[in-house]
């Protein structure tokens, strides 16, 4: 079987490499729940069919990513190392971020998770707390007092 | 419209249900509920009865150019909107009342407009994120041509392709499914985007599920956390989350960070935390995780953020060269000592051994009975062992100050020592290293330098080994005898150190040579000093070394740069020990200063 129906919660259906679509842990589990015969589309209900082309784009283009040894925790993790592809990939707004993010998530598709938040993360790159706030456009919810106590727990940080 | 707003608020309202703001939420009543979205523009007309609804799906009405204030006229340029949005509309409603008019004078039309654009504005305030994409793809993405009219008898759009449409405003660029366009001009429509494209950001520290807004922050580094926590009440419990701390400080603490290249001191003399810190460095070293709840610690165990920035002050001041300094008086010059958080120990060239309490300054006590300098001393919780150029050594007790036994053996200066749990090694101007057995008092002595031995160090099974003769040596002590010399030193090698198969040592030739163990080769070699390098210490991010040019110097384990210069000793610098927040010095002078960079914290 080298090709395997999947259907978004709303109805779309897409035909993809089942290669790709084994880069989900979900949907490798659900494959080898149901047997899978190829006939019946596997039922993605937590995914958009917008949202769903876009994890079948990542899927298709990492499908054959040599699978890295498992990351130390304890290493640093890098910010620099999203490759041209995955930036562009991620060059959407924040509300097709937000639900990339989710489904990664609920795909299990851990480098796509880690691409999606990572990309969130360098959002914040280098931006103060107000223009992080006018970034996502967040009402700051410090009582004065608060502010306060925020800025002189965390006013390490500008020096560098 | 009902169904609308129950979509936007369960994103925005309720954090704690984080849920998936599905696109079919949204589209839901336009495709499957065409009479609620009739009732809703039939509500819009009230307020605004020549309105153009536009995005019923929305429960929003886009105006005509009617209502729009006089400027937007003078463009006279339209836009066309996705005709999706207005497909049921069109049915419902006389397609003439989107006609463009030109009545931008008339006040009783600017009412009218303002009349529309507050409901409105509050509308576009209550949509949920793809709601709001939606409309923002109903405004900006299609072309302001207008698309044929004939085409609009062709579209028929099943419920799908409207789902589709509505998330993505690239997927409605095709011209086959275009309805009639509605004309609207674009002053209207920047006014509508200026609302709704602030609100297509997505706060999503706040609305995704907590282990993902913490993987999101797991990417930032330590600025970045605390610039975070400063954004919002749910940003700041978030950005403080012990665990991403926990994971920094494993990071940095007591190793150097591959990403920032910042290693952070353990400090392991702060007795609350040393242990935790210790056990988070243990954890990082063996790649474990621990946990961060120590149930051992009787106070309330602090932050780890806590730990992260006070030990992060402290290495700014390493870096900066930030510190205090105490000065402590041992008479005639000081060969050697050793520092805790409670005492420092001296040894001099008057034979005394002195104990200053390390906070006050005070001396404690005066230990006499070596009859010359005493050059080489180290003490744990029971005991002080010192070594004195009369040739002995002698055992002490720490708490009481009598000397309770003394080693001969040597038959020249005792010079360098150290124990373990198990014995004592000595290095003698004899020549010799004498290996003493705690266990059965036995001694063994390793014959092979030909000059004196200034420093010996216990590694395991190995002991290394620095001479006059200007080699180092690597004994085994099994056997016992040399196995390893490594020569480059144009001098005599006066201290040594070894760590995770690095060596470094120090030579009156005035240089520091760092070496690989394994291969026995000098990978690198520290120019500075302009006289002799009479001791040194090195850990996971510095190298410390003390000179007979009467300065104190601190470089850059890995890169072997020399960060700065203590210069303020007036003698030659015979010793020196530092642990993670302190170097303590003694010179020739008998001057002993205290360099502490917790300053500041």
């Amino acid at each position: 079987m080298s090709q395997i129906k999947l259907q978004s919660s709303d109805g779309r259906e897409f035909t993809v490499d089942a290669k790709a679509a084994k880069m989900s842990e979900t949907i490798k589990n659900m494959l080898e729940d149901l047997g899978g015969d190829g006939e019946n589309a596997i039922p993605v209900p937590n995914v958009t069919g917008a949202i769903l082309e876009k994890v079948i784009q990542y899927c298709l283009h990492h499908k054959d990513d040599v699978a890295k040894p498992e990351e130390d925790e304890t290493k640093a993790k890098k910010q620099e190392d999203i490759d041209s592809w995955d930036a562009d990939f991620c060059r959407v707004d924040q509300g097709t971020l937000f639900e990339m993010i989710l489904a990664a998530n609920y795909l299990d598709i851990k480098p796509m998770l880690d691409l999606t938040c990572k990309t969130v993360a360098n959002m914040i790159r280098g931006k103060t707390p107000d223009e992080i706030r006018k970034l996502f456009n967040i009402k700051s919810d410090f009582s004065p007092e608060e502010e306060e106590q925020v800025k002189k727990e965390n006013d390490w940080c500008e020096e560098k | 419209m009902d169904v609308a707003v129950d979509a936007a608020s369960s994103l925005s309202a309720n954090g704690a249900q984080r849920r998936l703001p599905t696109a079919s939420m949204a589209v839901t009543p336009a495709t499957s509920t065409p009479s609620a979205s009739a009732s809703t523009s039939a509500t819009h007309a009230d307020t605004a009865s020549d309105a153009a609804p536009v995005v019923p799906a929305l429960g929003l009405s886009l105006p005509a150019s009617a209502f729009v204030d006089g400027y937007a006229q003078q463009q006279q340029q339209s836009l066309a909107l996705h005709p999706h949005y207005h497909h049921h509309q069109l049915n419902h409603h006389h397609h003439h009342h989107h006609q463009q008019q030109q009545q931008q004078d008339d006040p009783s039309q600017q009412q009218q407009f303002r009349d529309w654009l507050l409901p409105t504005l509050d509308r576009v305030r209550q949509l949920s994120q793809p709601q709001l994409r939606e409309l923002l793809a109903a405004i900006l993405g299609h072309p302001s041509s207008p698309q044929p009219p004939s085409r609009s008898s062709s579209s028929s759009s099943s419920s799908s392709e409207q789902a589709a449409d509505s998330t993505t405003a690239a997927a409605a660029a095709d011209p086959a499914d275009a309805l009639p366009p509605v004309p609207i001009d674009p002053a209207t429509l920047s006014h509508v985007y200026r609302l709704v494209e602030p609100r297509l950001r997505i706060d999503f520290i706040s609305h995704l599920p907590e282990h993902l807004a913490k993987h999101i922050l797991s990417f930032c580094d330590a600025t970045r956390l605390a610039t975070a926590a400063q954004v919002s009440r749910t940003w700041r419990d978030v950005a403080n989350d012990d665990s991403l701390w926990h994971r920094m400080c494993a990071q940095h603490i007591n190793r150097k960070c591959h990403k920032c290249g910042w290693g952070l001191p353990l400090i392991m003399d702060m007795p609350d935390d040393a242990a935790v810190a210790h056990a988070a460095a243990t954890a990082a070293a063996s790649g474990s995780e621990i946990q961060p709840s120590n149930p051992r610690t009787k106070r309330p165990r602090r932050r780890w953020k806590d730990i992260y920035v006070e030990r992060l002050c402290i290495e700014r001041n390493w870096r900066k060269g930030v510190y205090t300094v105490r000065k402590l008086l041992h008479p005639d010059g000081v060969y050697c000592l050793q520092f805790d958080d409670k005492k420092i120990v001296s040894g001099g060239y008057d034979g005394t051994i002195r104990i200053w309490d390390t906070r006050t300054g005070d001396c404690k006590s005066v230990l006499e009975g070596h009859t010359r300098a005493v050059r080489c001393l180290q003490f744990d919780r029971v005991k002080i062992i010192s070594g004195s150029m009369d040739g002995t050594v002698k055992i002490w007790n720490i708490e009481s100050g009598d000397c309770v036994r003394t080693l001969e053996g040597h038959t020249g200066g005792v010079l360098s020592l150290q124990f373990d749990d198990t014995k004592l090694v000595t290095g003698s101007a004899d020549s010799t290293i004498r290996v003493w057995s705690f266990a059965d008092g036995q001694c063994r002595v390793l014959h092979g330098h030909s000059d004196w031995v200034n420093c010996v160090r216990i590694h395991h099974n190995q002991i290394l080994s620095g001479s006059d003769d200007g080699t180092i040596r690597v004994w085994d002590i099994q056997k016992p005898e040399c196995v390893k010399s490594m020569e480059g030193h144009l001098a005599e090698v006066q201290c040594l150190q070894m760590s995770h198969g690095t060596v470094v040592s120090g030579s009156l030739d005035n240089t520091v040579r760092v070496w690989n163990l394994e291969t026995g080769q000098c990978t690198q070699t520290l120019f500075g000093h302009t006289a002799g390098v009479w001791c040194l210490q090195f850990d996971n991010l510095r190298i410390v070394t003390a000179s007979h040019d009467h300065s104190v110097k601190i470089w850059d384990l890995e890169s072997g740069t020399l960060m700065y210069t203590l210069n303020s000793h007036l003698a030659p610098v015979n010793f020196l020990q530092f642990n993670d927040s302190k170097i303590v010095t003694g010179a020739e002078d008998g001057v002993i200063k205290i360099w502490d960079f917790g300053v500041n914290l």
